[in-house]
C-alpha cells in the first residue's frame, strides 16, 4: 500500500476541507511547527483505515471539531495494482454515517461493504496486527498518566512491544490461549484428570451415577417380572391343582384304590383261612407220624433193652467166678511172701551181727596206725626245728653273691691299680733271694708296686721301691673295706668259708623239705588231727550170736532176700489180677443192672398200647388219611392264591392315591402361600413404578453421555487449539527475532558501528545493546538512544513485512523528539536507507533539522470542496 | 344401521419421561401427554363419537408411576358419556398384571381394558375384534383369530390391533407380523391400528392414527387422532385426521454450499410465526460445507433463534467447514495466529488423519476464528 493524498474537512479545527497530496514512494517529509495540523491529519490517517464508520467512540470524539459537525477524511492510496479512494463520515445521526470506496476512480462499495472491502485490502485487523508498523508516534494517546517525556518513551516502547506481538500474535494470540486455558482449567486439572467442580467431573459423575441407577433399575425390574413369571407359573399350578376336573380324578383314584384293597383284603381273608385248614391238616398229619414214629420206636428200644439185659446179666456171672478164682491164688501167695519174708530177716540179722564183728576189727587197726603215725610225726617236727637252727646259721645264696661281687669289685680294683703301678720281678740266679717281709719273692712272678715296698736282697740289703705318684686312689682299700665289712657281716672270714658254709647250708635246706614232706606224709594236716581222730574212736565191745563171716553172711541173706522179694511180686501179681477181676465183675454188674432198668423205661411208651403192632397199623391209617385231605387243601389254596390281587400292591394303591391327594393339599397350601407372599411383594415393588423410572434413567444416561461427549469434544478441540497456537508462538518469537536481528543490525551500526542488540526471545524486545565492548540494559540508555533503537526496530520490521510482500507505510509523528542534531543525521540516513522499499511519511515539528532528511516535501493546502 | 362415528388413537406413552430433554421442557412435554386425554376427549364430543379405541401402548410401560396410572383413570373415567376400549401393546403388554389391575380398580365402567381376543358388541351391530399384546413381544400374528370370528349378519366388525403390518415399509420394525389385507380376509370394517407413531394408512380400512401427542423427530407435525365414521357394514369407512397434539416436532435436513446464506435457509425452515416457537421442536440434520465466517454466520444465526424454541438441536456432523487461503485471512494475515491456523487447516485437509483427529482440527479451527473474532 501507499497513501497518495489525504483530505480533511470538520476535523478538529480544520473546518474548511484541506489536503495533503503528492505522497512519493519513499521518504515523505512533512515540517510545519507546532499547532500546524501534523497531529490532526496522523490521527486522521489512523482513523480513516481503522476506524469503523459507524463508530461514535473517543476517537471519533476526539475528531470532531469545536463547533461541531461531522468529521469527514479522504485517503487515497494505491494497493493491489489499483488507485483507491476512501471515505469516511462519522456522525451522531444514523443516517449521515458514510464510508465509500472507489477502485480507479469507481464506487465500489459503500457503508459497511465498504469497510469490508477495506478490511481486505488493509488486511490487518484493527490492533496489533501489521498495520501497527504504521504509526510511530509522539503523544499521550491511551496511555496512563505521567510525564510527557516518559509517556512518549513508553508509547514508543509499546508500540514495539506491538509490533513484536503481531509477529507472535499479539494480544489476540494471548486472549486466544487465556481463553483456551481458561476452558480447559474448567474441566482439567494441570495433571490432566477431570476438575473438582467443573463440568467434565460433574457430567462423568452424573453418567457413573445413571449407569449405577440403570443397573440397579434393571436388576429390580428383573427380579419383577422373575416374580410376576413365578407369580404366573404358580396361578397356573394352583389353577390345575384346585380344577374340579383334577379334584375329581384324585377322588376317584382314591376310591378306586379303596375298593381295590377292600378286594384285597377279603381274598387275603380266604387265603388266610385256606392256609389254617391247611396248617391244621399238617398239624394232625404230623401228629399221627409222630406217633407213629414214636411206637415204632419203642417198639425197636424194647427189644434192644431186652437183647443186651440178657447179654449183661451173662458177663455179670462170668465176672464172678473168675473174681473167686483169683481170690484163692491170692491167699496163697500172701502164705508164701509170709514165710519168705521170715527168712530173709533172719539172714539179715546173722548179716548185722558179721558186720558189727568186722567194724571192731578194724578200728582196732586205725587205732594202731595213728599211734605209729603220731609218733613218726612228732619226731619229724623235731628234725625240721633242728634244720631250721643249721640253716639260720648259714649264708644265704643272696649274700654269698653280694660277697663274690664285692670280692669281684676288689680283685678289678686290685688289677686296675696294679696295672697303673710299677713291677717288679726277679730272677733269680743264684741262692740269695729278695725277700719281703722275710719272705722271698716268688720268681718270675710280676710284681706290681702299688705302695712302699721294702725288700730285703739277701746280701745287698733293703730296697725300697714306692710306687708312682697317684697309682693308689683307694679304690683298693674301699673295696677291700666293703668286701671285709660284708664278711663280718655274714659272720665268716673270707669268700671261701662264705662259699663253704652256703653249701652247708645248701644241704640243710634239702634235708629240711625232705623231713618236711615226710610229716606231710605220716600228718596231711597235722599231728592234732591224728590225736583227735585217735581220741574219736570207739571203746572195743563185746559181740554175741551167731556169727560168720561177712561174704558167706552176705550171700545169704542175699538170696532170702531174693525169695522174699519173688514172693512179693508173686503177691502183688495175685493181688492186681484180684483187683482187675473185681472190677470187671463190678462193671459187669452194673451194666447188667443198667440194661435192667433200660428195659424197664422201654415199657413205658408202651404203656396204655394194649396191642402195639394193631395200634401202629391204626396210626399209619391215620397218616394216610390226612395226607390225602392235605394234598386237596393245597390244591384249593393254591387256586385261591391264583386269583387274589395282591394286597401289598393294593395298599400301595391306597396310599400312594392317599399321598396325591395330601400332597395336591400340601402344594396348593404353598402355592397360595406364594402367591399371596409374591403378590405383596409385586405390590410394593410395583408401586414403585420401576420401569417407568427405568426408561427415564435410560433416555437421560444417553443424553448424559450426549453431553459428555460433547464437552470431551470440545476439550479435544480446544487441547488441539491450544497445541496449535503454542507451537505456533514458540515456533513465530523464534523466527522473528531472528529476522529483525538481521534487519535491525546494519540500522543500529549505521548510528554505532560495532553495535550488537539483545533480543528477548519472549518478548521480542531490545534488552540491552552492546557498543564498544560494553553491554547496556536498556532501560539505563537516555531517552534519545531509547527512541532511536525504537525507530530503527520499527523499520526492521517494516522491513520484513515488506519483503515478506507486505508493504505498508510508516507514519511517524514527532518521533524522533529527543534525537541530537549530530545523531539525526545518522537517523536520517537510516530512514532513507529504508525508504528506498518503505513509503515513510514523517511530521515533525522541527523544521530546520528536518530540511536535512530529503524525501518528498509535503505541504497542507486548502481546498474547496472535497472531491 | 346408522353411522357408527368413533375416535380411533393410540401410543399415548402416558408416563413417557424425556430424559433426554431438560427440566423445564421435560415437564412441559409429561404435561402435554396427560393433557392430550382433554383433548381427545373434547375431539370425540366435537364429532358426536361415544366411543374411543385406543390401539395399544396407552402407557409408555408396564409400570407407570401411581401418579401417571390414576389420573389418566381419573380424566377418562370423568368422561362418562364416552366408551374407551383399550388394548395393551408392546410397551404396556398385558404382562403388566399390576399396572391393568390398578388401573382397572381406578377406572369407571366406561373404561374398558380388553384382555382377550374375543369379539365383543360395543354398540348394538358393532363389534368389537380386539388383540391385545399377551407379552411385549408375542411372535405371532394377533389378529389372526378376526378371521374366523362370527359376528351377526350385517353388524359392523372393528378390528383393533397394535404392531406392525407386514411389508409396512423400510423403516418399520421387522417383526411386523400382521398381513396388510388382515381388514380385508376378516371382513372388517375398519382396522385401527396402532404403534407407528405417525398417520398413516394401509388401504382403505387400515389406518395407523399416530400417537396424539408426538415424542420424537421421526414424524413432523403435531400429533392427531382419526375420528372413523363407518355409515355399513361393507361401506367405506370415512376418515379424518384431528390435531391434539401441542408440542410441534420438526425433522429437516438443512444442505447447505458456500456461498448459501445459512442464516437464511434455516429461518426458511422454521416457523415464521414467532409465537408458535415455544411450543416447536427442531431437529436439523446439516450437511454440506460452509465457509468459515458463513459457519460462524450460521451458527449466530442458530444462537439467536435458539430461545425461541422448545428446543432447537443441530445435527452437524456431516456439516464441515471450507477453507480457502483467504479465509485464514479473517485470523491473521502473518504471524502465529496465522501460523496456527494454517496448522489446524493442514489437519483438516490430511487424509491420513482418522475422521475424528480431521473434525478436532477444524473444530479448533472454527473456534480460533471465533475467539479472534470476540477478540
Amino acid at each position: 500500500m501507499k497513501i497518495t493524498a489525504i483530505t480533511l474537512q470538520n476535523v478538529r479545527r480544520f473546518i474548511e476541507p484541506v489536503r495533503i497530496g503528492g505522497f512519493g514512494a519513499g521518504l515523505n517529509v512533512l515540517a510545519a511547527p507546532n499547532e500546524h495540523g501534523k497531529s490532526t491529519f496522523f490521527d486522521a490517517i489512523h482513523a480513516v483505515f481503522f476506524v469503523s464508520h459507524r463508530s461514535n467512540d473517543k476517537t471519533v470524539k476526539a475528531l470532531t471539531p469545536r463547533v461541531g459537525g461531522d468529521p469527514e477524511v479522504s485517503v487515497e492510496f494505491e494497493a493491489e495494482g489499483a488507485g483507491w479512494r476512501l471515505e469516511k463520515r462519522w456522525s451522531g445521526s444514523a443516517s449521515r454515517k458514510d464510508a465509500k470506496l472507489w477502485r480507479d476512480g469507481v464506487l465500489v462499495a459503500q457503508k459497511s461493504e465498504a469497510e469490508e472491502q477495506l478490511s481486505g485490502l488493509l488486511k490487518p485487523p484493527s490492533d496489533g496486527g501489521p498495520a501497527g508498523l504504521l504509526w510511530v508516534r509522539q503523544g499521550v494517546v491511551e496511555l496512563e498518566s505521567g510525564g510527557e517525556e516518559q509517556m512518549a518513551r513508553r508509547d514508543i516502547m509499546t508500540s514495539v512491544a506491538g509490533e513484536v506481538e503481531a509477529m507472535t500474535g499479539g494480544r489476540r494470540m494471548e486472549t486466544a490461549l487465556a481463553k483456551c486455558a481458561a476452558f480447559l482449567g474448567l474441566h482439567l486439572t494441570k495433571t490432566g484428570k477431570s476438575a473438582q467442580g467443573g463440568a467434565l467431573k460433574a457430567c462423568e459423575g452424573e453418567v457413573d451415577e445413571l449407569i449405577l441407577r440403570r443397573d440397579t433399575l434393571k436388576d429390580d425390574v428383573r427380579r419383577l417380572q422373575g416374580d410376576l413369571d413365578r407369580r404366573r407359573q404358580v396361578r397356573r399350578e394352583l389353577e390345575d391343582l384346585e380344577a374340579p376336573e383334577a379334584f375329581d380324578v384324585r377322588a376317584e383314584a382314591l376310591e378306586k384304590a379303596v375298593a381295590g384293597l377292600r378286594a384285597a383284603e377279603e381274598y387275603d381273608q380266604k387265603v388266610q383261612s385256606g392256609e389254617d385248614k391247611l396248617g391244621l391238616l399238617l398239624a394232625r398229619a404230623d401228629k399221627a407220624d409222630s406217633k407213629k414214629v414214636a411206637l415204632q420206636r419203642a417198639l425197636a428200644e424194647k427189644a434192644l433193652a431186652v437183647k443186651e439185659a440178657t447179654e449183661a446179666a451173662e458177663n455179670a456171672a462170668q465176672g464172678r467166678a473168675k473174681h473167686e478164682e483169683a481170690q484163692a491164688q491170692l491167699d496163697a501167695a500172701q502164705t508164701d511172701h509170709d514165710k519168705a519174708t521170715r527168712e530173709a530177716d533172719a539172714a539179715a540179722e546173722v548179716l548185722r551181727l558179721s558186720h558189727r564183728v568186722e567194724r571192731a576189727a578194724s578200728t582196732e587197726s586205725r587205732r594202731k596206725d595213728l599211734t605209729g603215725r603220731i609218733v613218726k610225726a612228732e619226731g619229724l617236727t623235731k628234725t625240721i626245728k633242728a634244720l631250721q637252727n643249721d640253716l639260720l646259721q648259714g649264708v644265704s645264696a643272696h649274700t654269698l653273691r653280694q660277697l663274690e661281687r664285692l670280692a669281684t669289685d676288689l680283685a678289678v680294683a686290685t688289677r686296675s691299680r696294679d696295672s697303673a703301678a710299677s713291677a717288679f720281678s726277679v730272677t733269680y740266679s743264684g741262692a740269695g733271694k729278695v725277700r719281703q717281709d722275710g719272705t722271698p719273692v716268688t720268681e718270675g712272678v710280676r710284681h706290681a708296686v702299688t705302695g712302699a715296698v721294702s725288700l730285703e736282697l739277701d746280701g745287698i740289703g733293703q730296697l725300697e721301691i714306692s710306687p708312682p705318684e697317684g697309682v693308689d686312689d683307694g679304690s683298693v682299700a674301699q673295696a677291700g673295706a666293703a668286701l671285709t665289712k660284708a664278711l663280718g657281716a655274714a659272720d665268716v672270714a673270707t669268700l671261701a668259708a662264705a662259699q663253704a658254709s652256703y653249701e652247708t647250708r645248701k644241704v640243710a635246706e634239702a634235708k629240711l623239705q625232705e623231713a618236711r614232706a615226710d610229716l606231710k606224709a605220716f600228718a596231711p594236716e597235722g599231728v592234732e588231727v591224728l590225736r583227735e581222730e585217735l581220741a574219736g574212736l570207739p571203746e572195743p565191745v563185746e559181740i554175741t550170736g551167731t556169727v560168720t563171716d561177712v561174704a558167706t553172711a552176705e550171700a545169704a541173706e542175699a538170696e532170702a532176700r531174693q525169695a522174699r522179694d519173688a514172693a512179693a511180686v508173686a503177691l502183688e501179681g495175685a493181688r492186681t489180677t484180684v483187683q482187675t477181676l473185681r472190677e470187671t465183675m463190678s462193671r459187669a454188674e452194673a451194666l447188667a443192672e443198667t440194661a435192667k432198668e433200660r428195659t424197664t423205661r422201654a415199657d413205658q411208651p408202651l404203656i396204655g398200647y394194649g396191642d402195639a403192632e394193631a395200634s401202629l397199623q391204626a396210626l399209619q391209617s391215620d397218616v394216610d388219611a390226612a395226607t390225602v385231605e392235605i394234598a386237596t387243601a393245597k390244591t384249593e389254596l393254591e387256586a385261591l392264591r391264583g386269583v387274589a390281587p395282591d394286597l401289598a400292591t393294593a395298599r400301595a394303591a391306597d396310599t400312594r392315591a392317599r399321598s396325591v391327594i395330601e400332597a395336591a393339599e400340601k402344594q396348593i397350601n404353598q402355592l397360595r402361600e406364594e402367591r399371596a407372599a409374591l403378590g405383596s411383594r409385586i405390590a410394593v415393588i410395583s408401586s414403585a413404578a420401576l420401569e417407568e423410572e427405568l426408561a427415564l434413567v435410560g433416555e437421560r444416561l444417553e443424553d448424559a453421555q450426549s453431553r459428555l461427549a460433547r464437552i470431551r469434544f470440545d476439550i479435544a478441540v480446544y487441547q488441539r487449539l491450544q497445541a496449535a497456537l503454542r507451537a505456533a508462538q514458540d515456533s513465530a518469537r523464534e523466527n522473528y527475532v531472528a529476522a529483525v536481528h538481521k534487519e535491525l543490525v546494519p540500522l543500529l551500526r549505521m548510528i554505532w558501528p560495532d553495535a550488537e542488540p539483545e533480543i528477548d526471545a519472549d518478548t521480542g524486545l531490545i534488552t540491552a545493546i552492546t557498543r564498544r565492548g560494553q553491554q547496556e540494559d536498556f532501560e539505563g540508555l537516555s531517552g534519545g538512544t531509547q527512541e532511536q533503537i525504537s525507530l530503527l526496530v520499527r523499520l526492521a520490521f517494516a522491513r520484513i513485512l515488506a519483503q515478506d510482500g507486505r508493504p505498508a507505510p510508516v507514519v511517524l509523528d514527532d518521533a524522533i523528539v529527543y534525537t541530537d542534531d549530530d545523531r539525526i543525521e545518522q537517523m536520517f540516513n537510516a530512514l532513507t536507507r529504508q525508504s528506498e522499499d518503505l513509503q515513510i511519511i514523517v511530521f515533525s515539528c522541527r523544521q530546520r533539522a528536518f530540511r536535512r532528511l530529503g524525501g518528498t516535501t509535503l505541504s497542507i493546502s486548502r481546498i474547496e470542496k472535497v472531491a | 344401521m346408522t353411522e357408527f362415528t368413533f375416535v380411533h388413537t393410540s401410543d399415548l406413552h402416558l408416563g413417557k419421561g424425556f430424559g433426554q430433554m431438560p427440566d423445564e421442557l421435560r415437564g412441559r412435554l409429561i404435561e402435554a401427554r396427560h393433557e392430550v386425554l382433554a383433548r381427545l376427549i373434547q375431539v370425540a364430543r366435537a364429532h358426536n363419537a361415544g366411543h374411543v379405541l385406543v390401539a395399544g401402548d396407552m402407557f409408555d410401560s408396564t409400570g407407570p408411576s401411581e401418579g401417571v396410572r390414576r389420573q389418566a383413570a381419573t380424566a377418562m373415567s370423568a368422561s362418562e358419556d364416552l366408551q374407551w376400549w383399550i388394548i395393551p401393546g408392546n410397551h404396556d403388554s398385558l404382562q403388566g398384571e399390576e399396572l391393568w389391575a390398578a388401573f382397572d380398580s381406578e377406572s369407571g365402567d366406561n373404561v374398558h381394558v380388553l384382555r382377550e381376543a374375543a369379539t365383543l358388541e360395543i354398540e348394538p351391530d358393532v363389534y368389537l375384534l380386539p388383540a391385545p399384546l399377551p407379552r411385549q413381544f408375542p411372535g405371532v400374528d394377533l389378529t389372526g383369530w378376526m378371521a374366523d370370528a362370527d359376528t351377526p349378519e350385517g353388524a359392523l366388525r372393528i378390528g383393533l390391533a397394535h404392531g406392525g403390518v407386514v411389508s409396512f415399509g423400510e423403516d418399520f420394525d421387522s417383526s411386523a407380523l400382521i398381513p396388510p389385507d388382515r381388514a380385508k380376509t376378516a371382513q372388517l370394517d375398519y382396522l385401527a391400528m396402532g404403534d407407528w407413531h405417525g398417520y398413516l394408512p394401509v388401504g382403505d380400512r387400515t389406518y395407523y392414527c399416530g400417537s396424539p401427542e408426538r415424542d420424537r423427530f421421526k414424524h413432523n407435525g403435531r400429533g392427531a387422532c382419526l375420528v372413523v365414521t363407518l355409515a355399513g357394514n361393507g361401506a367405506t369407512p370415512k376418515v379424518e385426521s384431528v390435531e391434539t397434539g401441542r408440542f410441534d416436532w420438526r425433522f429437516a435436513d438443512l444442505p447447505l454450499n458456500p456461498g448459501m446464506d445459512a442464516g437464511a435457509e434455516l429461518e426458511r425452515l422454521l416457523p415464521a410465526d414467532r409465537a408458535v416457537r415455544r411450543d416447536v421442536l427442531v431437529q436439523l440434520h446439516a450437511t454440506g460445507f460452509l465457509r468459515m465466517a458463513e459457519r460462524g454466520a450460521f451458527d449466530e444465526a442458530l444462537q439467536q433463534a435458539e430461545p425461541d424454541f422448545a428446543r432447537l438441536i443441530l445435527q452437524d456432523e456431516e456439516l464441515a467447514t471450507e477453507y480457502e487461503v483467504g479465509d485464514l485471512d479473517l485470523i491473521a494475515v502473518s504471524g502465529a495466529l496465522r501460523a496456527a491456523a494454517e496448522d489446524l487447516h493442514n489437519e483438516t485437509q490430511n487424509t491420513d488423519l482418522s475422521a475424528e483427529d480431521a473434525r478436532v482440527a477444524q473444530a479448533a479451527l472454527n473456534r480460533l476464528w471465533s475467539l479472534v473474532k470476540e477478540g
